[in-house]
């Protein structure tokens, strides 16, 4: 064989080896599945839940410096209200829902308040190019470093359920109050809801949670079968959304 | 013509390269008087050389004062910030970067360090031993709580280094991490 | 070697300051839109993905491309190609860069790029794309000045460059299929959720490469002296029409699942695509339509395929038709409707148009310095 084949051979060969050795290696570094020592849920009750009053809009969007969705402080052009910022919101049922609903669906134009779903296998973490988004072993909650996010959007593109929102512009131009405990963001960074990660830190719950006047959110970890969470879970009839997808959400709504 | 165009009949004759060894600068120029002067490119090059070396020092003219120490404006009420004095000014960028880490990517929010009394002194219990205090690794509720003003703590000092960029623009931090200051100050 | 291009005609000097023009105008824009943000662009929450990241993919696969020329001359001697695989390889440089440049301006915040390479992620296909991408650019920057020095030096090139080219084979095919990756392994994005995006990625590279590369080869027969040969200019136009013939069928594939499994799911981003979005996007892809079957028939007629005129208009329209459907189409369709069923209109700003068209004209003043590169050092060694 002469020189160059056998040149293109080895370096097939150096490839094919480097290639397994990286996946098996990305398997480790990767997000494990399922894995967390406790499995944070959250229960939306959606008997009591009409979806008729924005408190746990309202306080989350508070709590964490969240800009108004509308951005009525920027001149400049764009959608706006596309572009706008949501950690929380109201969509519909049939919405949330569609693949789950027919035309004679009641409920279909119900509004209904969806947020991040902290899936078991986010797809969302699986695509971030410098791991600024994870989910934490030791909760499950999926979370993102402003730090390291570089804005490129991918977790974006991933998200199945539209949960993440980015920072068109920069948040502190439309804020009008700020809770200086908590950071804003610059521009040019993607967000979503954390489940109050530094709320649970230190044994609180949920701004939403704690909000709601209905008591239609129940919050905790599943895998203690006391957790106000998986009370709610018991004898109920209670869906996910896009369950086929295998993303494994942890936010059920009691039917 | 036509036929220029119609390309479906053109015949070539593909002749091989033939690769001979020659000197390289026979190549170079067709005719030696036809060699152009290099010296008008290498006038731009040295030009841009000396820009880019010097450019970095004009730039930061001005920004340190030679004889005078930074004035920095001490915490009123603490004496003891969470690290000794020398430890502070080598390393508290790197605190805050091993901080940043361990609260946001480790989830590890709080720390011991040894608690101090009036006079600085580490404090012992009965049996010798160190009294701790737990404190929260954040740089608004832990750091700002002392260095609330950090136009005269941090920027004084970084502006004498250099460090900051000409403009005074703000410590990059402050784009998120709110001052507790009345008006929250805008960022980027 | 670099200094072929500092001279040249009263022409030639138009087009570079042209281009500069165009380049300052676009990169005052840019300011702006680093300045005010992303806002500044159509993109929304929904859409977030649109003008600049759809050039991106669409460029990737014009890099590749030089594959298709390289591959028949050094792997299976195919003596035509002898003098186009340069003009191949510096095509794919400006591609390159330009990719680069396009996920560079739509990057949120561009000075972290570097955390790409400080905190690698291997389960990142975006992280891969990065290093492959760069991997490329440095071979056929590597690859095609080394081969055009030792050209002019008249002297045989150095023995280390074999490797790289046959290197550079697979990894022409691994940039696009692990571009086609960002978009096939989205669970959530039914349009893009295909076994065959990878395939038609590749089959749409292979039309649109070699397309705009005839029509390269007929700037450069028209203003140099150098001429790569009729015979390579025959075999080019070959292989954008299989190229083509097999992109547009992997498209019908398409059309027949959605349309015959009649699911709404999936039948909605076609129907978006080409009745219900806005006149523009409705324009491009019946544009995208009628090119391609323009072009096809103009290149399947070996008549029309071998006379130089109507070449260039067939090499054109695939090159038009491809760009709409991957660079406009495919991005726009994947995000509308979003994942609640609803329509998110996106409309590329002015500002990111003027973006986008500066990256373009850094592209071309790459490619125009690199061809007016080769083909002095052609007409240098042709002279001697």
């Amino acid at each position: 064989m002469d020189r160059p084949k056998r040149n293109f051979l080895k370096i097939a060969g150096l490839t094919g080896v480097g290639a397994y050795v990286g996946f098996k290696g990305a398997e480790a570094i990767g997000n494990k599945p399922g894995k967390a020592k406790k499995k944070l849920a959250m229960v939306v009750d959606t008997r009591k839940c009409k979806g008729d009053c924005p408190d746990c809009i309202v306080a989350c969007h508070r709590e964490h410096n969240v800009p108004e969705e509308h951005n009525p402080n920027f001149k400049g052009p764009g959608p706006k209200a596309a572009q706008g910022i949501k950690w929380i919101w109201t969509s519909t049922f049939g919405g949330a829902f569609h693949e789950q609903v027919h035309e004679r669906t009641g409920r279909r134009k119900d509004p209904l308040i969806v947020l991040c779903n902290h899936c078991d296998d986010p797809p969302c973490t699986r695509v971030c190019p410098t791991q600024a988004t994870w989910k934490r072993e030791s909760d499950g909650i999926v979370t993102i470093d402003m730090h390291r996010c570089i804005g490129c959007r991918f977790c974006m593109a991933a998200c199945p359920y539209g949960s993440r929102s980015f920072n068109f512009f920069d948040p502190r131009r439309s804020l009008k109050a700020v809770k200086p405990d908590f950071p804003t963001r610059t521009l040019g960074v993607v967000e979503k809801c954390n489940f109050c990660v530094e709320r649970v830190s230190e044994g609180l719950e949920p701004a939403c949670v704690v909000a709601c006047t209905k008591k239609a959110l129940a919050f905790g970890d599943l895998n203690d079968k006391n957790s106000p969470a998986s009370k709610a879970l018991v004898g109920v009839h209670s869906i996910t959304r896009k369950p086929t997808l295998g993303t494994g959400p942890e936010v059920y709504y009691v039917l | 013509m036509a036929d220029d165009k119609d390309i479906e009949k053109t015949e070539e004759k593909y002749e091989p390269t033939v690769y001979k060894y020659r000197r390289p600068e026979d190549g170079r120029y067709l005719h030696s008087d036809d060699a152009k002067s290099d010296m008008p490119l290498i006038v731009l090059g040295l030009g841009v050389f000396v820009a880019l070396m010097l450019g970095a020092t004009m730039a930061s003219r001005g920004m340190g004062k030679f004889r005078t120490q930074p004035a920095i404006e001490l915490p009123k009420h603490e004496k003891f910030c969470v690290r000794d004095v020398e430890f502070m000014r080598e390393n508290h960028m790197k605190l805050l970067d091993d901080w940043r880490d361990q609260v946001v990517r480790d989830g590890v929010r709080n720390e011991k360090i040894p608690r101090r009394d009036a006079s600085g002194k580490v404090m012992k219990d009965a049996s010798g031993k160190t009294v701790y205090q737990t404190i929260e690794r954040s740089l608004t509720k832990t750091c700002l709580r002392c260095h609330d003003n950090p136009k005269t703590f941090c920027d004084s000092c970084h502006q004498y280094a250099g460090v900051i960029r000409s403009g005074g623009s703000n410590i990059v931090c402050f784009h998120c991490h709110i001052v507790p200051n009345p008006k929250p100050k805008t960022g980027r | 070697m670099l200094e072929k291009a500092l001279t040249g005609s009263k022409g030639y000097w138009a087009w570079i300051f042209a281009l500069l023009v165009l380049i300052g105008v676009g990169g005052g824009v840019y300011l702006y839109q680093l300045n005010e943000g992303l806002g500044v662009t159509g993109l929304n929450r929904d859409v977030s993905w649109g003008l600049y990241i759809a050039q991106f993919t669409f460029l990737v696969g014009v890099a590749a491309s030089a594959v298709m020329v390289v591959l028949p001359y050094y792997l299976h001697d195919y003596k035509e190609f002898g003098k186009v695989t340069i003009l191949g390889e510096f095509l794919a440089i400006p591609a390159c860069v330009m990719c680069m440049l396009f996920i560079g301006v739509d990057m949120g915040r561009p000075d972290r790029i570097v955390y790409v390479f400080m905190h690698p992620t291997p389960n990142s296909v975006m992280f891969w794309d990065t290093v492959v991408l760069f991997g490329y650019l440095t071979l056929n920057v590597v690859i095609g000045w080394t081969m055009l020095g030792a050209e002019r030096k008249g002297v045989a090139p150095p023995r280390w460059v074999k490797p790289l080219i046959y290197l550079s084979i697979p990894w022409a095919v691994s940039i696009h299929t692990v571009t086609a990756f960002l978009y096939q392994g989205l669970p959530g994005r039914g349009f893009w959720m295909t076994a065959i995006m990878a395939p038609r990625f590749l089959a749409s590279a292979f039309a649109a490469g070699p397309s705009f590369l005839i029509l390269a080869v007929l700037v450069v027969r028209r203003f140099t002296k150098f001429d790569p040969g009729v015979a390579a200019l025959r075999k080019l136009g070959q292989i954008v029409t299989y190229a083509m013939f097999v992109s547009v069928f992997f498209f019908l594939m398409e059309v027949f699942t959605v349309y015959y499994s009649n699911i709404p799911e999936h039948k909605h981003h076609f129907w978006y695509l080409f009745v219900g979005g806005p006149w523009w996007l409705k324009g491009a892809m019946w544009l995208f339509v009628a090119l391609a079957i323009i072009g096809l028939g103009i290149l399947v007629n070996p008549r029309t395929r071998n006379n130089i005129p109507t070449l260039a208009v067939g090499a054109g329209c695939v090159f038009v038709a491809s760009w709409l459907e991957k660079g406009l189409g495919l991005i726009i369709g994947g995000f509308t409707p979003n994942p609640f069923g609803k329509y998110t209109v996106y409309t590329p700003t002015a500002a990111e148009i003027a973006i986008a068209a500066m990256v373009w004209c850094i592209g071309l003043l790459i490619l125009t310095v690199l061809y007016k590169v080769a083909t002095g050092v052609k007409e240098e060694k042709a002279l001697s």
